[in-house]
């Protein structure tokens, strides 16, 4: 019943699943101006990136979407030149339970949304660089990098 | 939260998904569209599935389950088809730290827990032997193993 989900792009890229979902995510990140290709500096250090995937399911167990992410090899980073401080939105659980109890205790009812690609909503600070995506390679361009204008996942 | 002409609107946010209440649907509608218009948005409806947890709203009230999640968790640690048991630890049995060949994988172990705690969000009777099972994240041996997959027969008891 559990799909066996991808480790990296090579095993990926022979499903047609995976492809599809790949060109989607490298779509929105160039419809959303999240990089530009730029030759490298001489004194400039770039991080790398990888593909992740993910199978989603919907509360009743069948499959909802194949999902990718481009993710940026955050770790790379070093604290106080390529990044400072780190902030992230996080709910408490009990807070949530507060909600839906206030919510049940009012009769108010309750919706839900999501955000298709956070990350494109965040401008980024510093200056960063970072390799072409595996699989995704400008073959007229192989030695630019890219640019980072906006936060990706995993960047701190 | 937002007070409005009407009253009130609430929104939870967990950094992509949202929940959105309140005492009146003209607000809440109002605030969806301007979501809308302002980011890439999903509207899903009525809340049904939040971090893993499902939401069934009736007139009488609301219940929150972790069915699924749990069925989920069990087919990953290989316990799906495994007899369930009514009390989540053995009766008795004292757990102590040094007693018991170690566990070889470690992160399995605390990956289980992990789960498990999760899990309390609404099986609050899990509570008390998650708690005796967590005492030994740093260093488990089979004895809190065997202690841990208890709790997941215990956990499928009734699913």
């Amino acid at each position: 019943m559990q799909e066996v989900e991808p480790t990296c792009f090579e095993q990926a890229a022979k499903n047609p699943k995976w492809d599809n979902a790949m060109d989607e995510e490298m779509a929105a990140l160039d419809a959303n101006a999240t990089w530009e290709l730029v030759v490298l500096l001489k004194d400039k250090k770039t991080i790398g990136c990888k593909w992740v995937y993910k199978v989603k399911h919907n509360a009743d167990g069948s499959v909802s979407i194949y999902k990718t992410r481009l993710v940026a090899k955050g770790y790379a980073q070093t604290y106080g030149i390529e990044y400072e401080e780190t902030y992230s939105l996080i709910t408490k659980m009990t807070t949530v339970r507060l909600i839906i109890a206030m919510a049940a205790t009012k009769g108010w009812s309750l919706h839900q949304m999501d955000v298709k690609n956070v990350f494109l909503h965040g401008d980024l600070q510093d200056e960063m660089y970072m390799e072409q995506p595996p699989g995704y390679v400008d073959q007229t361009h192989l030695n630019l990098v890219y640019r980072l204008k906006k936060v990706l996942y995993n960047l701190k | 939260m937002k007070k409005t002409d009407h009253g009130i609107v609430v929104i939870v946010i967990y950094v992509d998904d949202l929940i959105i209440t309140g005492d009146n649907d003209v607000d809440i509608f109002d605030l969806k569209k301007l979501l809308k218009q302002k980011f890439e948005m999903k509207d899903l409806g009525e809340l049904r599935y939040f971090l893993g947890i499902e939401v069934i709203q009736s007139p009488k009230g609301m219940w929150l389950l972790q069915r699924q999640y749990a069925l989920n968790k069990l087919s990953e640690y290989g316990m799906t088809g495994c007899k369930p048991i009514s009390i989540p630890l053995e009766q008795n049995v004292k757990l102590n730290a040094d007693e018991g060949d170690l566990v070889e994988d470690t992160t399995m172990y605390k990956r289980i827990v992990g789960s498990l705690i999760y899990m309390i969000v609404t099986r609050l009777d899990l509570s008390y032997a998650v708690g005796v099972v967590s005492q030994f994240m740093q260093t488990p041996r089979k004895p809190h193993l065997d202690a841990v997959r208890r709790i997941l027969k215990y956990v499928s008891h009734g699913l």
